[in-house]
């Protein structure tokens, strides 16, 4: 509830007041930008710099396009890239089809058990790829796979119905993840929206899926494309699957191609690596400014002065199919893959289930290496801290861009985006190069506060992205009715934005959070002894062909991960999303 | 009176020459002087950047390394390319953490050529066989690498293995042939270099027409082989007996030879903990650290520590071939013929 301060003794005085918010306003605007540009551009700009140079920063060199003509003069680049787009394509459609179903199951009706299905239709996004990957290879190879051999013997095929090892293998398992992000990342604007606006369209006799199309698809518009940006970004970007299921069927992505460079030549080619890279980042763009002039001119406020109770659609016996279907995805992109992990933690060798070979050692291995706990102990610290201040800032973009007409504004919108332009393991490079060579007595690398900025940098397309879809809901008359009252721009921000913000914050957060806890491609570079992080442990272990302590720390780190999610829902529902008389 | 403070005078010498001798003995502490172990114990920590499986098996010396000489191991694992990228970058910012490094020959001899490893002779170089050796002493041997054929014994009925590496054309092995990646750094590279200076590029072409199912982690690629997702495994690693202790594979020296390579560590230029940094380079090829190796199926360069398992013996084998460092140098003609026969787009 927002007090309204005294009225003013007189106007020179009010004139004072709007003079400090307006500078205030302005310096935090520029500061922003500074901040913002110093974490994105920074590093790309010490990438695409490498990218013209016959040799990386630091080193003598000359300036050549050589590598451009190299990676853009073959025919197999378009091909590959070809295949990027169609399979990030299909898998964002089925995510969002997926994603979007499942959060309007648990935020609109009445399907039994909300608050279990949010926690568990989440898992998937924060078991490691790699983990699922194997796991997968196990289930579904077309040679051993359980699944496959199962259903050979019920229905007394000949040949094995799947093969993991195909387009449709790393579209499946980039799906489960996939999925799980779109939920997670529109969830908070399902829960932010007004249903009044649908109760009225149904009191005007529009049917319930008339309703959906007409009503609460438009207004879940700005959330839906802001995931469908991030999920197909993360499609291209994505190597895991690619890397596991593409190689042994011969599938190339465009980033299985930039790993090529850095991987497979020596020296690295870093230079044919950033080269190819600035396709995705050119494909990004287009995307973002196509989002923004599908937005343009449009209004999507669902959040006004007045107050609203959340309603649920009546769903009948349906719930029940509805509350199947979330289990079925559960068992299928949870269920599976974690009880391998947790069979092979029990195991010599992951996935050789043989009596003989129970043991307890890797259970033993992992409690009794003090850099488990160590890196338990920082990527608690960053994962919370990082999200935190992220998120924070996240929301001061969020608002400078939709809510402001600052200079800026679309610079600042773009530089959020950056990060995500740029397939991970490149940028971590960048990173590298950039806080290494950061001129000045400020000494970064071999930090733990390197690590930080590297998070808060890789960060802020998801956070800026959460933000988004929730603040342009937000009617600007209560910003209006704010400085009427006599707030100034930072009250109005913290007591009026942040407040509203609420749902869309803490899905970020925790979005963020899960994103920090796991975040392997920065950290593996950015590293110093006595900063690890468990992703750069989980690495050294999977590194060292000790996959079975893997999915010890796995299943430690999913323990920690399922806490906070019940923490999450159980703060969401003590107080209420959105809560204004 | 003068006989015996004579006498007294030689068990002196006597005692002490065998105390000196004994505890040199016990605690290797004489290949280096008092300025060394002082410094080093003054640096107090070192910074070592290898392969994390390096780390694990290392795991169980570093800490009888700390209490000999009171240096703490930071050791940074990852793989050689990203310590490559972390080595290059402290180099041109003259920010130097790493003291050492360990990796394969292609990232090592990288390395050596830009400059950035120094050269130092540890005084148990003298142990490890003169072949190994880098005769400019920038490049110290640790472990050897001994690639062969690794078949699940489940699948494949004894009699009927692969006994070469060209019983592998015969056609009932199509599309059963699990292989590590030959592109960049790593097994699978240095088994098709050898192959292809011995073999031939034709054989290498026959082989391409097996249709390999490659994939990119070698130490799970044995798993899957024990888990019987294929039969037949190449280039196998000898150590993977050791790992694999318990599951139905078996280890195969085919008849042509086995492909080999020494993994090298070596000290970083400027690097902030000199006097440390040598003292392991010499523990490291010790007989504490060289058999700690062979008990996670690393066969140590040192030819007189045992080894738990026989096929972990290069003494014995018939060699197909070791990487130089001109094979390596020629590396962007080697990787566009392998992308050329086995991944072509």
């Amino acid at each position: 509830m927002i007090k309204p301060l005294p009225p003013p003794a007189d106007q020179s005085w009010k004139i004072l007041r709007l003079l400090q918010t307006i500078n205030l306003s302005h310096s935090l605007m520029t500061f922003t930008l500074l901040i913002v540009g110093f974490l994105t551009l920074y590093p790309v700009m010490m990438l695409l710099f490498g990218s013209v140079r016959s040799a990386p920063p630091g080193d003598a060199g000359n300036f050549t396009l050589e590598a451009y003509t190299e990676a853009y003069s073959d025919y197999s680049t378009y091909t590959i890239l070809l295949n990027s787009l169609v399979i990030s394509c299909v898998k964002t459609i089925l995510a969002l089809l997926l994603g979007g179903f499942f959060a309007w199951v648990v935020t609109r009706t009445d399907t039994p058990y909300p608050r279990l299905l949010e926690v568990l239709i989440t898992l998937p996004f924060f078991i490691p790829p790699i983990l699922t990957a194997v796991a997968w290879a196990m289930l579904a190879n077309p040679t051993t796979g359980i699944i496959n051999k199962f259903l050979m013997s019920l229905f007394g095929l000949e040949s094995p119905p799947f093969n993991i090892y195909s387009y449709g293998g790393i579209v499946w398992h980039m799906t489960h993840y996939s999925t799980a992000f779109v939920f997670l990342l529109i969830i908070g604007a399902f829960r932010a929206m007004d249903p009044s606006l649908e109760e009225a369209s149904h009191a005007s006799g529009a049917s319930g899926l008339k309703t959906f199309f007409r009503i609460t698809l438009p207004l879940m518009l700005p959330a839906f494309m802001g995931a469908a940006i991030l999920t197909f970004i993360r499609g291209v970007e994505a190597f895991e699957s690619a890397l596991f299921f593409g190689l042994p069927a011969k599938i190339f992505v465009f980033t299985t191609e930039i790993y090529s460079s850095l991987v497979h030549r020596t020296p690295p080619d870093y230079a044919r690596a950033m080269a190819l890279a600035v396709t995705l980042m050119a494909i990004t763009f287009i995307l973002v400014l196509t989002q923004r002039r599908m937005m343009g001119g449009k209004e999507y406020f669902t959040i006004t002065g007045k107050g609203y109770r959340p309603q649920v659609v009546k769903l009948g016996l349906w719930k029940w199919t509805t509350f199947g279907f979330c289990l079925a995805y559960f068992t299928v992109a949870v269920v599976l893959p974690i009880s391998q992990l947790i069979l092979s933690s029990f195991f010599m060798i992951f996935g050789l289930y043989d009596l003989k070979m129970i043991t307890l050692a890797n259970y033993q291995q992992a409690f009794s290496d003090p850099t488990f706990w160590r890196a338990l102990r920082n990527s608690l610290l960053l994962a919370i801290g990082g999200a935190g201040l992220c998120m924070f800032l996240s929301a001061i973009i969020a608002y400078i861009t939709f809510k402001t007409k600052f200079w800026g504004r679309a610079v600042l919108d773009h530089c959020s985006w950056v990060p995500w332009t740029v397939p991970g393991m490149v940028l971590a490079l960048g990173m590298l190069w950039a806080y290494i060579l950061l001129p000045g007595p400020v000494v970064l690398y071999g930090t733990f506060w390197i690590l930080l900025i590297a998070y808060l940098t890789l960060g802020l397309p998801i956070g800026v992205r959460s933000m988004a879809g929730t603040i342009v809901q937000i009617s600007p008359d209560l910003e209006e009715c704010s400085l009427v009252h006599g707030a100034t721009w930072w009250q109005t921000f913290v007591r009026i934005y942040l407040a509203l913000l609420r749902p869309g914050f803490t899905a970020g957060l925790m979005l963020l959070f899960f994103l920090f806890m796991r975040e392997l491609s920065a950290s593996v570079l950015l590293y110093s002894p006595g900063n690890e992080v468990l992703s750069v442990t989980i690495l050294k272990y999977w590194e060292a062909g000790r996959s079975e302590v893997v999915s010890v720390i796995a299943l430690v780190m999913l323990a920690v991960v399922l806490l906070f999610r019940v923490g999450e829902t159980w703060l969401l529902r003590t107080k209420p999303s959105v809560a204004m008389t | 009176m003068k006989s015996l403070r004579w006498k007294k005078g030689w068990y002196a010498f006597f005692t002490g020459f065998f105390i000196a001798a004994f505890s040199s003995q016990l605690f290797g502490q004489t290949e280096f002087d008092e300025a060394t172990l002082k410094g080093a114990k003054r640096e107090g920590k070192i910074n070592y950047y290898g392969a994390p499986d390096l780390g694990i098996a290392l795991a169980p010396v570093f800490n009888l390394f700390n209490q000999r000489y009171g240096v703490e191991m930071n050791f940074t694992g990852g793989r050689g390319r990203e310590n490559y990228d972390r080595i290059l970058a402290e180099q041109r910012a003259g920010r130097y953490v790493a003291d050492i490094m360990s990796t394969g020959p292609t990232t090592m001899s990288d390395l050596k050529w830009r400059g950035v490893l120094v050269s130092h002779r540890p005084p148990n170089l003298k142990h490890t066989p003169e072949e190994f050796r880098d005769p400019d002493n920038i490049l110290i041997p640790v472990y050897l690498n001994i690639y062969g054929l690794l078949v699940n014994t489940s699948l494949v009925k004894r009699g009927e293995e692969p006994k070469s590496w060209k019983d592998l054309l015969d056609p009932k092995w199509k599309g059963r042939i699990l292989a590590d990646d030959p592109r960049g750094a790593g097994g699978g590279n240095t088994w098709f270099i050898v192959t292809y200076k011995t073999l031939g590029g034709p054989f290498l072409a026959e082989l391409a027409k097996q249709n390999l199912q490659f994939r990119p982690q070698y130490l799970e690629n044995e798993k899957s082989l024990a888990r019987g997702e294929f039969p037949v495994y190449l280039p196998a690693l000898a150590g993977a007996i050791a790992r694999l202790k318990g599951a139905p594979v078996k280890w195969i020296t085919p008849s042509e030879g086995v492909a080999y390579i020494a993994i090298s560590q070596g000290l970083v230029k400027n690097t902030p903990h000199p006097n440390a940094a040598k003292i392991w380079a010499n523990f490291q090829i010790g007989d504490e650290a060289q058999k700690a190796l062979g008990e996670r199926g690393n066969t140590p360069v040192r030819a007189d520590v045992p080894v738990p398992h026989p096929e972990l013996l290069l003494k014995g084998k018939k060699l197909l071939g070791t990487t130089t460092e001109d094979d390596l140098k020629q590396g962007a003609k080697i990787r566009k013929f392998t992308e050329q026969i086995f991944f072509a787009k």
